[in-house]
């Protein structure tokens, strides 16, 4: 039997990712109000629901290069071969699979421009979106048969899950981490009905230079320097502050996990090397370097992430390298290599899974780091010329002496974004560390038990407990505040 | 392990450290895409003869392995070339720009520590007191708070606003103080880019200070101190500090290597003309040769600093000679 | 000991013939590991036909496994000869098939090191390992691998030995996936169901999915031996594989043993500090002191006559449940010596309370008391 919170779960989620992933590539101009001063005149278009829902159907929705639709579907393809080669029990599922890969197959065929002259990085396609919906149906109906054909892997997953879901809701500052989250993710996804993404054209100016606020929608952040809507700018920038710190973060953490891991398994010379290497990186300071790097590739949105990808690893692959040694000298590993298993794979079937947790919550501490890291680059002016970030802000409001007026509104709203999401993310990557590890669960008893002898009050101790938990997290090990995420150097 | 053996191979790893970056330093202006004669001399009008100049000038026509020769040469004798900003050597650019620096970095660096750790004692001390939790939840804001940023408020506020203190720069340009009246222009001048400078770092230090007592004080020993029926202050400053300070002093020490980001931002927010300012100046104008020397300089301070603390570190823990 | 009088010529597959004496033959310098690796490797093929002839499952021959002792860089340019941990040296002995022999000795004796021996788990650095008449040191990788399905083992600690992160299911059916035995799921399913209740973990269906933290240590080690027995292996070293356990659920663990030795046809090796165990399970006792084996022979027969002093010594202290009995317990002098600088002549004699002034210069051999037991005493001949 199924489980019926997963079929929930599964019911909520589906739509719940459809619309992510659609709204990530809506296209850009479909705001649901309307400035026309910005239009020269009679061209202002209507803001209208039908323009709003039709932007779901526009081609501009879902347009991936060919080459990763392509990749997705040879890997679709053999995940499910394997599977009904293997005889793994849910057949229906692989099948499935089999079928998303052809969906994949025919997307990517038609992205890259038909079969005359297709293109590996193409991304035409006028059905984009109806490729999309079809894949995530197809994903959706993949785990339900997945789920069908291992009923009890399912109650497990659903079980352990809804565990680690009590826990964290549990943590309220995780809680309030995940809830500016959620608003800072709202904020960007939802910028194309938010803002016109024409106000940040150069030429369209909403008010004077510097004007203060005023209760006109474009209006409530006042104007920048050269009299544009800075509401419009900021809503705009949460998106490639957020994306270019999840996407630095991704390289990173796969950098440095894999650097860990091959160090912390693999003894003797090999260990040696890698080591080397991770403390030479470790003692370049990342903002010189990354400002060399920046200066000498260009300042692009993909050159960004990636050199705040390749400066930042080194923390994690410390953190995960202590970690591996810890679970390389447990007994299990031994009994995996007694009945002969290779070294790939104990280190994916066991030393993985032990090191995950430490990896996951660290990676979600990396995100802050990543995002301030962009802010700070932007802020010196290497950024993506080409889009507003709030780093971006903060530089021009700098290099325009906003600080000299003051123009509080064009200042604050920045930098506040950016402390309340690198705390956020702070707030859960420090949640989870507590949640997925029971060692520091331990240790926040033992708190309690502090606590208890101190012989506060106990509505301090309530008020307090959060605070606790903050520092606990962060102190995760005394030494993993500047190893881990070279606190300071930003 | 004897003291000498300890040292040696403390200095001996610093070194190696050292090579090991001065020849990434090497490298990365040479993967750099494009020509490093090219990228050495400034952007626009390049003609040839200049070019060739350029690289007979940086050894850039020999082989691989004999410019590695002679950037070591070059590089030991403190010599890096010619900025093309301002048409003198590099050394000398940047040797007038250290001062400045170690001035912001090392007041900033004092107030860090004491507030840091002061507050973080008595935050770990009474753990859960009010105190705790504000100056907590303030440190953390402090820490996920962009420096320039801080910066950019501090400005706002206490120079356009209030206007206690000057916007920027080292001294009034024009005015020619002396004396009594050259220091407090000073002082007002460094106030606020060394309060940015320490507020980056003061969160980071709280909490570590923090945790570090609440670490030590469920110790068995910290027990048995309380056991004996010591007073809290006692307990406080005889048994806890000494063992707390040990983890924290060491990564104030490390963390002092990498002062160079902190020291970028502020002084260029605040126009303050060290080698932070430098560091961006010399980016603007992709001044390759000046940022080639304050990368290195920046990357030998972070190991020299990590020399220090291990040498702090044996001094302190007397179990490091065991 | 077994082996110890006739001389022994068997061709190994390679074409190469290999002689297996009592005396030391084919001795590989300790500073070559493997020194005898080109050549006469053992194929994959050759591991499938093999069988058992004689009754007797494992031969080890002069058995020696050193380890260096690492020494700093400077030392080790002034130093003339490196030193060894000398964890088994010169051991002889047979296992047969179907029956469960125990190791006894001390903790740092060479005991546990034998067992991983036998799996190559360590790589014996003189001798021979004959399993089927194959020599276990010339296995090539994949030999190796085939081999590994046919020999496991189970640690002391159970709390250890499996992946907390794993269900039952997963552990149970590891060995299987890596060994790629079953070809579907169908079939993995019913072999680790069928592992698990053999393991009297019943009904098997309710332990599936669930995590090694959800089991009481005594389920546990039932886990480790279904992982053990799913692949219907000849051999199993057990090692220690109840010291950790509470003292009630021991017993149990041990019956199963037993009834898996005789229903599933397993041999065991049970490793053991506690010679009361080993008397309770084994067919035979290996008494081992310092690397070397002093006393070997039926279990009964070791416990009723033993003639090493040190095995004496070691039966004295077993409990009797009669408080009335008047027993003589011998209680050994000093610590286990070091085993870098073994003593001279016999091992034993610092500790011995029946040691002569020859036992100083005198190695002593084995001596033949009757039947299968044999002890190394010169005081015996």
């Amino acid at each position: 039997m199924i489980p019926r919170r997963f079929v929930n779960w599964l019911l909520l989620w589906t739509p719940v990712v459809w619309l992510v992933l659609t709204l990530c590539t809506y296209p850009k101009n479909r705001p649901l109000i309307i400035d026309p001063q910005i239009y020269p005149p009679g061209e202002a278009p209507s803001a209208s629901f039908s323009s709003l829902i039709g932007g779901f159907f526009a081609p501009t929705v879902a347009n991936y290069p060919a080459w990763i639709l392509v990749l997705a579907a040879v890997c679709v393809v053999a995940l499910g071969a394997v599977g009904l080669v293997r005889r793994r029990k849910a057949v229906t599922m692989n099948v499935m699979l089999l079928v998303m890969g052809a969906v994949f197959a025919v997307w990517g065929l038609d992205a890259g421009g038909g079969l005359g002259g297709w293109q590996a990085g193409g991304r035409l396609g006028e059905h984009g979106w109806a490729f999309q919906t079809a894949v995530v149906v197809l994903a959706a109906l993949c785990i339900y048969f997945w789920a069908r054909a291992n009923p009890e892997r399912a109650a497990l997953t659903t079980w352990n899950t809804h565990q680690i879901w009590r826990l964290y809701r549990a943590n309220w500052q995780g809680m309030l981490g995940l809830y500016i989250m959620v608003f800072f993710g709202l904020l960007a996804l939802l910028a194309p009905f938010l803002a016109d993404h024409m106000m940040l054209d150069p030429n369209s100016q909403v008010g004077t230079t510097y004007a203060p606020p005023t209760s006109s929608y474009y209006m409530w952040l006042g104007t920048d320097q050269v009299g544009q809507s800075v509401l419009a700018e900021f809503i705009w920038s949460a998106r490639i502050s957020l994306v270019v710190g999840l996407l630095a973060t991704a390289i990173s953490t796969l950098l440095g996990a894999g650097i860990g891991i091959a160090a912390g398994f693999y003894g003797g010379w090999q260990s040696e090397v890698w080591m080397r290497l991770t403390d030479a990186f470790l003692v370049i300071p990342w903002l010189p370097l990354a400002m060399v790097l920046a200066a000498a590739w260009g300042q692009n949105f993909w050159m960004i992430i990636l050199i705040i990808g390749i400066t930042s690893w080194p923390g994690t692959a410390r953190v995960v390298r202590s970690d591996t040694l810890r679970v390389r000298e447990l007994q299990f590993i031994e009994r995996a290599r007694a009945i002969g298993s290779s070294n790939g794979h104990i280190m994916t079937k066991h030393v993985l899974p032990n090191v995950f947790p430490l990896i996951f919550a660290n990676t979600v501490l990396v995100v802050a780091i990543a995002i301030l890291s962009e802010t700070t680059l932007s802020f010196l002016g290497l950024g993506d010329p080409l889009n507003f970030s709030w780093g971006t802000m903060l530089h021009y409001a700098w290099a325009n002496g906003a600080a000299g007026l003051p123009a509080w509104w064009y200042l604050l709203p920045p930098g506040i974004a950016i402390v309340l999401v690198v705390l956020a993310f702070t707030f859960i990557g420090t949640a989870f560390d507590e949640v997925l590890d029971p060692k520091l669960r331990k240790r926040e008893e033992s708190d309690d038990r502090a606590k208890k002898r101190g012989g506060k009050s106990p509505e301090v101790a309530v008020a307090a407990a959060g605070g606790a938990v903050t520092a606990a997290g962060l102190g995760a090990g005394p030494a993993a505040g500047p190893e881990t995420d070279k606190g300071g150097d930003r | 392990m004897d003291k000498r053996r300890y040292f040696l191979k403390k200095i001996a790893n610093a070194v190696l450290t050292i090579v090991l970056v001065a020849s990434f330093n090497f490298a990365l202006f040479r993967i750099l895409p494009g020509d490093p004669a090219r990228l050495l001399l400034p952007k626009g009008k390049q003609p040839p003869e200049a070019v060739e100049k350029q690289r007979k000038a940086f050894n850039l026509d020999k082989p691989l392995w004999q410019q590695f020769i002679y950037y070591w040469g070059d590089t030991l004798q403190g010599e890096f070339g010619t900025s093309f900003s301002e048409k003198r050597p590099v050394s000398e650019v940047v040797a007038e720009r250290i001062w400045p620096t170690v001035l912001l970095v090392g007041v900033g660096t004092i107030f860090a520590t004491l507030i840091g750790m002061i507050s973080g004692v008595f935050a770990g001390w009474r753990r859960n007191g009010t105190f705790d939790v504000v100056t907590t939840n303030l440190g953390m804001v402090f820490y996920s708070m962009p420096t320039f940023w801080f910066g950019l408020l501090m400005i706002m506020l206490f120079a356009t606003e209030l206007q206690w203190f000057p916007t920027g720069r080292m001294e009034e340009p024009g005015a020619d103080l002396q004396g009594w009246d050259q220091i407090v222009s000073l002082v007002k001048h460094l106030f606020l880019p060394a309060f940015t400078f320490a507020i980056s770092y003061v969160g980071e230090y709280h909490i570590i200070m923090r945790s570090s007592i609440t670490g030590v004080m469920t110790e068995d020993f910290t027990l048995t101190a309380r056991a004996k029926g010591l007073s809290d202050n006692k307990v406080l400053w005889k048994h806890v500090m000494p063992n707390a300070l040990l983890p924290t002093v060491t990564i104030v020490m490390m963390n002092i290597g990498f002062v160079m980001s902190g020291a970028i931002l502020s002084e260029t927010v605040f126009n303050w003309p060290g080698l932070g300012l430098l560091a961006y100046e010399s980016m603007e104008k992709r001044d390759y040769p000046v940022m080639q020397a304050v990368f290195l300089i920046a990357s030998i301070a972070v190991i020299l600093a990590n020399l220090i603390a291990d040498i702090m570190y044996y001094y302190l823990d007397p179990r490091v000679e065991s | 000991m077994a082996g110890d009088e006739q001389q022994t010529t068997q061709a190994t597959p390679g074409g190469e013939s290999l002689t297996v004496t009592g005396g030391p033959v084919d001795r590989r310098a300790p500073t070559e590991p493997g020194g005898t690796y080109d050549g006469g490797r053992v194929s994959t093929e050759d591991l499938a036909t093999a069988d058992v002839t004689d009754g007797v499952l494992y031969k080890v021959r002069d058995l020696e496994v050193y380890f260096p002792i690492h020494q700093s860089f400077f030392k080790s340019m002034v130093a003339t000869e490196k030193k060894y941990v000398k964890a088994v040296d010169r051991v002889s002995l047979d296992i047969k098939q179907g029956e469960i022999l125990a190791v006894v000795g001390e903790s740092g004796c060479g005991k546990t090191t034998i067992g991983r021996t036998l799996l190559r788990l360590e790589e014996a650095t003189g001798g021979h390992i004959l399993y089927k008449e194959l020599p276990v040191e010339r296995f090539t990788q994949r030999t190796l691998r085939e081999y590994r399905k046919k020999a496991q083992i189970i640690f002391q600690d159970p709390y250890n030995s499996i992946n907390p992160k794993q269900t039952i299911f997963d552990i149970v059916a590891e060995p299987l996936e890596v060994s790629g035995l079953v070809s579907g799921e169908h079939e993995k399913e019913e072999r680790v169901v069928k592992a698990i209740s053999e393991a009297g973990l019943r009904p098997a269906t309710e332990y599936l999915y669930r995590y090694p933290h959800e089991l009481s240590g005594g389920q546990r080690q039932r886990v480790c031996i279904a992982g053990a027995t799913v692949l219907d292996p000849d051999m199993i070293v057990a090692d220690e594989p109840v010291a950790s356990l509470d003292v009630s659920i021991r017993n149990d663990i041990l019956k199963l043993m037993v009834d898996q030795k005789e229903t599933l046809g397993v041999t065991y090796l049970f490793i053991t500090h506690d010679l009361s165990l080993a008397w309770v399970i084994s067919d035979r006792i290996a008494v081992m002191y310092l690397g070397r084996i002093v006393e070997i022979g039926d279990t009964e027969e070791v416990v009723s006559n033993p003639k090493h002093p040190y095995t004496k010594a070691l039966i004295s202290v077993i409990p009797v449940p009669d408080p009335l009995a008047k027993r003589e317990h011998v209680i050994l002098q000093g610590e286990t010596p070091n085993p870098v600088d073994i003593p001279s002549g016999c091992r034993f004699h610092p500790r011995c309370p029946e040691a002569i002034d020859a036992c100083r210069e005198i190695e002593p051999t084995d001596v033949h008391i009757g039947g299968d037991h044999y002890a190394a005493c010169i005081r015996l001949t």
